[in-house]
């Protein structure tokens, strides 16, 4: 029995002491304008991106459901969908994941944290785990802001799907909300670049900017007709994978093999910067 | 349960190279319990590379560390604090925000001796502003109330007077010796041989990546050589011709360089008199320890004067 309570000790502390950090990255997170700034965007951008289009009567056709903008409100959220898969979820996510760790190079407070009495791998783990929050928090809200904008300011009228039959209200609501959640696996994925870029670069400008400029790069190779094996690669073409659920009869190949993509990406990611940082001498001021 | 006598701290042979520079090269350190032991070195000595790697920041390429007994990996760190270069903390979060979150990754009742640990510190009036407006100062100050909060029993400070008024200098120095008095063992890195000759038992001084002494301060003293004094008189040339025997004038940037003890000073000083020389101006260029300091980190390796080891 006291072998067994010595045995799990110090994995509880682990435990605690990862919870401690995650508790206070979340506090910090609160203190932080930027991080303010970007909650309060994917809040009010929605809102904003409607009253807009509602002072005019073009439509975004080019997007996928942009034609029914002023028809259904169900067609807010996708529309949103489609924007924000090509950079904007990828821009948020990195708010936070690409600097969690280089601020406090920027910073300094290494020497700080590390001096105390929780591990290397508890911070990691903390630090981690409030970016991940940070980045599914904002995702459900810019999801949640963008349905209630389509259905406030445009109504709950049936969405017609990608086979042109009308879908009820209530399924019209289940399926946006589907697509949405199917986003959070390649958001995980671009949270982990950013954590990787933000130990490996030491640099906060290069861990927020640089996912968005590789989330560009790799919607510019999928535009430019790169094989499909390539595109299957690409982390943001699971961006797209909800398209499946609204045909007459749905196909998910896209959606497992986008699952996969995205978590190969978020394990060889975070594992890249674990390592990382457990090896990391940590000099200068 | 830790041996009493056990040292506080024993590195022996630590070797760091950072690509093609070599900031320790075998550094042996030994640190009695209950000690203030001080560790001086020109910039580039390899100081702060010791104190990081002390403090489990940086890992040696070769030798071994053990504190109090215990390896890193066997929870080395516990019951060490202190800050190595200047303290840094969270600008946008308070003075007593940052220890919260400090106090709060030790566990333990570190929460309980925030207050306490502010007080000592003489930051109670400004905890609760951000640290971003705070002095290089009251940094300073907040990284010794960090470091109290984990009720240390080896507390490593690193140019702990850097950026204090001299008010605050003289605090620091105060709390450093309470410190001391009740038994905390203080690894104190400095530039001022002055605050190292007040608080020191013990000394280590390094140069370029090596022990070039360690020993008491008593030993220290005991190598000391002749106080430096800087003269310019009315006629420098006569002067030379004055020096009495057992001490050395030198010329040195347009003055004289004078090696000699306080009486054979005096001395000279009358014979220059007596030599119709007069003195316009006689400084002191640097204490004995100072001097000795200077030979130990500027002349040649053959020089290198490590006592004998502490403890022993």
């Amino acid at each position: 029995m006291t072998a067994v309570a010595e045995r799990t000790e110090p994995r509880q502390a682990a435990r605690t002491g990862a919870w401690v950090v995650y508790r206070w990255e979340l506090i910090k997170l609160t203190r932080q304008v930027k991080a303010q700034v970007v909650v309060g965007l994917c809040v009010l951008a929605p809102f904003l991106f409607v009253a807009a289009l509602n002072a005019q009567s073009n439509v975004p056709q080019d997007t996928l459901f942009g034609r029914w903008v002023h028809d259904s409100g169900f067609s807010i959220p996708l529309v949103v969908l489609g924007f924000a898969g090509q950079w904007a979820l990828p821009a948020v996510t990195s708010v936070v994941a690409g600097d969690i760790f280089a601020c406090e190079d920027r910073y300094g407070t290494w020497k700080t944290i590390l001096t105390r009495s929780c591990g290397r791998s508890q911070i990691f783990t903390g630090k981690t785990f409030a970016a991940i929050t940070f980045s599914v928090v904002t995702t459900v809200l810019l999801a949640l802001s963008s349905l209630a904008a389509g259905v406030l300011l445009v109504g709950r009228q049936p969405l017609i799907g990608l086979s042109g039959t009308l879908l009820t209200p209530g399924h019209s609501a289940v399926l946006v909300l589907t697509s949405w959640a199917t986003v959070l696996l390649p958001v995980l994925g671009f949270t982990g670049l950013g954590l990787l870029l933000s130990v490996a670069s030491r640099s906060s400008a290069v861990g927020v900017g640089a996912p968005v400029v590789i989330g560009l790069v790799m919607q510019l190779a999928s535009l430019v007709n790169a094989p499909s094996a390539v595109r299957m690669l690409l982390l943001t073409t699971p961006f797209g994978a909800w398209h499946g659920l609204f045909t007459v009869r749905p196909f998910y190949g896209p959606l497992v093999q986008g699952a996969i993509v995205s978590l190969v990406y978020f394990v060889l990611c975070v594992g890249g910067a674990y390592a990382l940082l457990r090896r990391r001498d940590i000099t200068g001021s | 349960m830790d041996n009493p006598s056990q040292p506080a701290i024993e590195a022996r042979d630590l070797v760091k190279r950072f690509e093609d520079t070599t900031a320790l090269a075998g550094v042996d350190l030994r640190v009695g319990p209950g000690r203030v032991h001080g560790m001086v070195g020109p910039n580039g000595a390899g100081k702060t590379t010791l104190l990081t790697m002390l403090m489990g920041l940086v890992r040696p390429d070769a030798g071994s560390i053990r504190v109090f007994g215990r390896t890193r990996e066997e929870n080395g760190l516990e019951g060490v604090a202190g800050f190595v270069e200047s303290p840094r903390f969270y600008p946008y979060l308070s003075g007593r925000r940052n220890l919260a979150l400090l106090a709060d990754l030790d566990g333990g009742d570190a929460a309980a001796r925030i207050d306490e640990s502010l007080e000592l510190a003489g930051l109670t009036d400004h905890a609760g502003a951000r640290v971003g407006g705070y002095s290089v100062g009251m940094r300073q100050r907040l990284g010794i109330a960090a470091a109290l909060l984990r009720d240390p029993r080896l507390l490593i400070l690193d140019e702990p007077a850097s950026g204090l008024d001299p008010a605050g200098t003289r605090d620091m120095r105060a709390l450093i010796a309470r410190l001391a008095g009740e038994g905390v063992t203080i690894l104190l890195s400095s530039h001022d041989m002055d605050e190292v000759e007040d608080l020191c038992d013990d000394i280590t001084i390094m140069r370029a990546g090596q022990v070039v002494f360690d020993g008491s301060m008593e030993e220290l003293r005991d190598k000391a050589p002749d106080p430096a004094f800087r003269l310019s008189t009315s006629d420098d040339e006569k002067a030379l011709t004055v020096a009495g025997p057992g001490m050395t004038v030198t010329p040195d940037d347009g003055g004289l360089l004078v090696h000699a003890q306080r009486d054979q000073l005096d001395a000279y000083v009358i014979a220059l008199g007596r030599a119709d020389v007069a003195v316009r101006r006689l400084d002191l260029e640097a204490s004995a320890l100072k001097a000795l300091f200077f030979r130990l980190t500027e002349s040649g390796a053959e020089d290198r004067a490590t006592g004998p080891e502490v403890g022993t």
